[in-house]
Parts: structure tokens; C-alpha cells; sequence
């Protein structure tokens, strides 16, 4: 079975989950921007939650399948069209063979994924099938997918139709709140107490934020960093880092967002409006594990 | 007075937590036992430090510091160092392009440069930047420069570049800042291979020169 990419858009990649247990390595964690987003998608078409999906960046994309087949659409807010017919995001879409599957321009968010009914046929490289743009491996030949590219797909029946309950969906909006712990003995009021906005760079490996008032240090060492970190730099515009983000950076470090609010971190696109509030460690945990509560009958484990 | 002072963890951030150290062999040490035991979801080591990574829902923050600060400082005066690994380098201008301007401003000649640069042993201080990308320790300190001010938009996959007190090795074509002044056929980094990366922290390098034919017939 074939998926066809008819257009690629800004930038469309197989993401699945992270890879684990190698930033010492420095191989970035990778996987899906928005890991949320993928994992219910995934549950639409019977997949297991990290399993390879298209990550489809702002522009949309346009696809054509070779075989009759089950798919779903969800995250950033956009057009589903099959054979320019208008379709619904987070619910199971069966598709008959030639039909074309079009994602518009993202209106709210910054990302769309796509899961398709059975496994894409994408080795999986250093424990996961995720593309690593930087390094040129992973997914399909290292890279983001080209118009006229054909990914293969297991032989599949089509799953049973499912739509996402209102209360497991997730829909990215354009005005965003993170929770985020700031690093202790580190100064950065400035952070949490404005309204900041998303710059023109933003892309997996991290998002830049407005100018504050006051850079952070300079000269540091450099030192590991994780996605949702966020740096500030001598010119005082702070970076969040992505799930691309390099293992090691030697800028301050002023805050890191707390682990059940990154996923959010892929959704942020240029113009979006940010709000950071401030979390302690035990609260982050409780929240944390509150939400994996929350979706567990839905998506078990994959929070 | 004991080598290692024994100092706590730290969270940063809600799943991750950091601990400083005296010396570097210290935290390349430490972070191979806590690897070893695959409680963690990352250990990876700064210069001075190790950050571990955890799974939050499996551990409270105040589980991990103390099952961490239970974790006994290896110490070894005389690590086992791993055999140097030689580095073939081609220092011809055409896979080097800022070893002349380098050199004018060192005021040294090329030949000078390459003997110096591969004259010592040098060591990996840690990865970072890109897979498989190692920051090497040990430039003489003759050597030393700054960074272009200006990154270049691409640098070939095995270029060999100086920065500060340090060399290293881009395994990878990418954006890179560092002067570039030779460039290797070696692959620093294989997706398929175990270990995946050539170097890491504490490694030993040389550098060997070899001639333009022979990086190009091994390249």
C-alpha cells in the first residue's frame, strides 16, 4: 500500500516518538513537535500512539493513496479536504483508493499530523523511525518529504470509525499559556510577568521569543540542554528550545517548561502570544500526572 | 583532602536534575555508572557537570535526588583511558579553507601550524552541537582563536575546525562558526554502528596529516 506525496508544503517529515537514551551522544530527542497531537491521531487509525505519522508545518500538503485505507487528522487547526470535499479533523476518515487528501494552511497552530491505518514502512534507526533533519537520518532517507516521494505502507484493513471525544481533544491556539519552572538563583521576572510573542524563527529545534529588557550572561560554559529549556541570550531574546533542540547550548538558562506543557511548544508559530506561569516542581508533577490521568482512558499510557 | 567533595543534586526544571563536579574526568565517570543502570531517560555530561533526565511519571523529583545522591562517586585517579584514536587530517588548503588566514594571524606558517596541531595528544572534553559532534581539548595554546564572526551556511561533513582552546570535528555538512583548517575522510558518526559515535568524553585524538590524494582516495 502507497502513500503519494502530491505536495510537500513548508516542510512535511515522518515523525514518530523521541529518541531516548542518546543525547549524551549529542543526538537530539526528536520525534513528533507535538507528541499529543500524534498519539491521537494514531488512536483514530488503531495505531499505537508513537507510531510514524506525517508532521505536516503551516503550508499544508496535498497526498493521493494507492489502496482503499484509514486515516485521521489532527493538531494545528486546519482544511481536511478528500477529493475536494471537506472532511473533519479528529475523526477516522476512510479513503478509497486514488482518493487526495488535502491539509490547508494551518489557521491556529503551527503543525498537522496525519496517521495513516497500519505501520509506515520506515526503518527504525537508533530506537525510533523519526526523522533527524540535522543529521540526515531517520524517516524516509533522512529528510523532509518531497513532492512526487511514495511511502510504502503494511498491508492493512481499514480501522474501526472513531471520533476523539470533546474532552481528549487538543486544539492549538493562537494565544498560548505554558507553565515553566524558572532555574533556581536565576533572575528572569521579566519572563513571567509580560506578555511575550513568537518571532519569524521558529522551527523543530526551537522558537524565538520578543526582546526583554536585559540579556542573560555571556561567556558561559557550554552546558546539556533539553527541549523546553529556554536560553537567554547576551541580546536578550530568549529561545525556547524544540524537540530538535542540540544536546548542549552555552547560554543562560533562565526557565525550563514543565514536561506536561511541551508538547505545546510545537504548536507555536510566528505571531503567536505567549504567557509563562510559574510552577513549582511538585505542582508541575501533580498537574503532570493529573493529565496522564485525564487521558489515559483514551490514549493508556501515551501522555 | 579528598579529590571529589561530595555535593548534592539539583532539580532543573521538573524531570531533570544536575549535579556539579570538581574535574571533568569526574562527571565522564559518573555518568557512565548512571547510564549503566537504564533508570534514567538521558545522562549527559557538561564539562563539570552531569544532567540526568527522568521519567516523571515514574519517579517524585524527591525520589530521584535521593536515589542519586546515594549513587557513590566513582573514583579513580588513573581512569583506563581508551587507546588514542588517530585521526587522519588533510590540511591542503582545498578541503581547509581558513588555515591560511588562521596561520597570518597566528603569524605562523602552515607547516609550523600542522606540526604543531599534530604534534600533542588531545582530549574529548564532551559532545554536543550535532550527533556525534565532539568539543577536543588540548590546543596548544599557540593555536588559539576566535570564532568567524560570521557562521558559514555550510561546512562540509568531516571538516576539522579550531575555536577558543578547543577542536572540533564536524560530522555532519551544516552551519558552523568554527575556522576550518583541515578536514577528515573519517565518518565521526554512523546511525548503524555500535557505538553510533567514533569519540566520546575523554577519548583520546592525534591528529595525523595526510595528503590531498590520500583524503581523496578515502573520502
Amino acid at each position: 500500500m502507497t502513500l503519494h506525496v502530491q505536495h510537500a508544503g513548508l516542510q512535511t517529515s515522518i515523525q514518530a516518538g523521541p529518541r531516548l537514551r542518546l543525547r549524551h551522544l549529542a543526538v537530539p530527542s526528536g520525534g513528533a513537535a507535538d507528541a499529543l497531537s500524534l498519539a491521537l491521531a494514531n488512536r483514530l487509525v488503531g495505531n499505537a500512539p508513537d507510531e510514524a505519522g506525517l508532521e505536516i508545518t503551516l503550508s499544508g500538503a496535498r497526498f493521493e493513496f494507492g489502496e482503499r485505507l484509514s486515516v485521521a487528522v489532527t493538531g494545528a487547526v486546519a482544511s481536511v479536504t478528500i477529493n475536494g470535499s471537506s472532511a473533519n479533523m479528529h475523526e477516522t476518515l476512510r479513503l478509497d483508493a486514488g482518493d487526495r487528501l488535502e491539509i490547508g494552511a494551518a489557521e491556529t497552530g503551527a503543525r498537522t499530523y496525519l496517521a495513516v491505518a497500519g505501520k509506515l514502512k520506515i526503518p527504525v534507526v537508533l530506537g525510533s523511525a523519526s526523522t533527524c533533519l540535522a543529521a540526515g537520518f531517520g524517516g524516509l532517507n533522512g529528510r523532509a518529504l518531497k513532492s512526487g516521494d511514495t511511502v510504502s505502507i503494511e498491508e492493512n484493513e481499514p480501522s474501526e470509525d472513531l471520533r476523539t471525544p470533546d474532552a481528549f481533544r487538543y486544539t492549538p491556539t493562537s494565544s498560548v499559556v505554558l507553565r515553566a519552572l524558572p532555574t533556581p538563583g536565576i533572575d528572569c521576572d521579566a519572563l513571567f510577568d509580560s506578555q511575550l510573542s513568537v518571532g519569524s524563527r521558529t522551527d523543530r529545534m526551537g522558537v524565538q521569543l520578543n526582546k526583554l529588557p536585559r540579556g542573560g550572561d555571556s561567556d558561559l560554559a557550554s552546558q546539556p540542554v533539553f527541549p523546553g529549556g529556554i536560553q537567554l541570550p547576551p541580546d536578550g531574546r530568549p529561545f525556547l528550545l524544540g524537540v530538535d533542540a542540540q544536546t548542549t547550548g552555552g547560554y543562560s538558562l533562565v526557565a525550563n517548561v514543565a514536561r506536561l506543557d511541551r508538547h505545546a511548544i510545537g504548536q507555536l508559530r510566528p505571531g503567536s502570544t505567549l504567557r509563562l506561569i510559574q510552577r513549582d516542581p511538585v505542582l508541575a508533577r501533580d498537574e503532570y500526572l493529573q493529565k496522564v490521568e485525564h487521558f489515559r482512558p483514551w490514549l493508556g499510557e501515551a501522555c | 583532602m579528598p579529590r571529589v567533595t561530595k555535593r548534592s543534586w539539583q532539580l532543573v526544571g521538573d524531570d531533570h536534575c544536575c549535579l556539579e563536579l570538581e574535574g571533568q574526568t569526574d562527571a565522564a565517570l559518573l555518568a557512565d555508572r548512571l547510564r549503566e543502570t537504564q533508570d534514567w531517560i538521558d545522562v549527559v555530561c557538561g564539562r563539570h557537570t552531569v544532567y540526568v533526565q527522568f521519567e516523571l511519571s515514574r519517579y517524585s523529583q524527591k525520589e530521584v535526588l535521593s536515589k542519586l545522591d546515594a549513587v557513590e562517586m566513582p573514583i579513580d585517579d588513573h581512569p583506563e583511558l581508551a587507546q588514542c584514536i588517530d585521526i587522519p587530517a588533510c590540511y591542503d588548503p582545498a578541503v581547509a579553507p581558513d588555515l591560511k588566514s588562521v596561520c597570518e594571524q597566528l603569524g605562523l606558517s602552515p607547516e609550523k601550524f600542522i606540526e604543531a596541531h599534530t604534534a600533542s595528544t588531545h582530549v574529548v572534553d564532551m559532545l554536543g552541537f550535532m550527533p556525534g559532534f565532539a568539543y577536543i581539548g588540548g590546543l596548544n595554546p599557540a593555536l588559539s582563536v576566535t570564532r568567524l564572526d560570521e557562521p558559514r551556511q555550510r561546512v562540509a561533513a568531516g571538516s576539522i575546525g579550531i575555536a577558543g582552546k578547543q577542536t572540533g570535528i564536524y560530522p555532519f555538512a551544516g552551519p558552523g562558526g568554527w575556522r576550518l583548517i583541515a578536514r577528515t575522510p573519517l565518518q565521526l558518526f554512523d546511525p548503524e554502528g555500535d557505538p553510533p559515535a567514533l569519540l566520546k568524553p575523554l577519548q583520546q585524538v592525534r591528529f595525523v596529516p595526510i595528503s590531498l590524494s590520500e583524503f581523496e582516495a578515502s573520502a
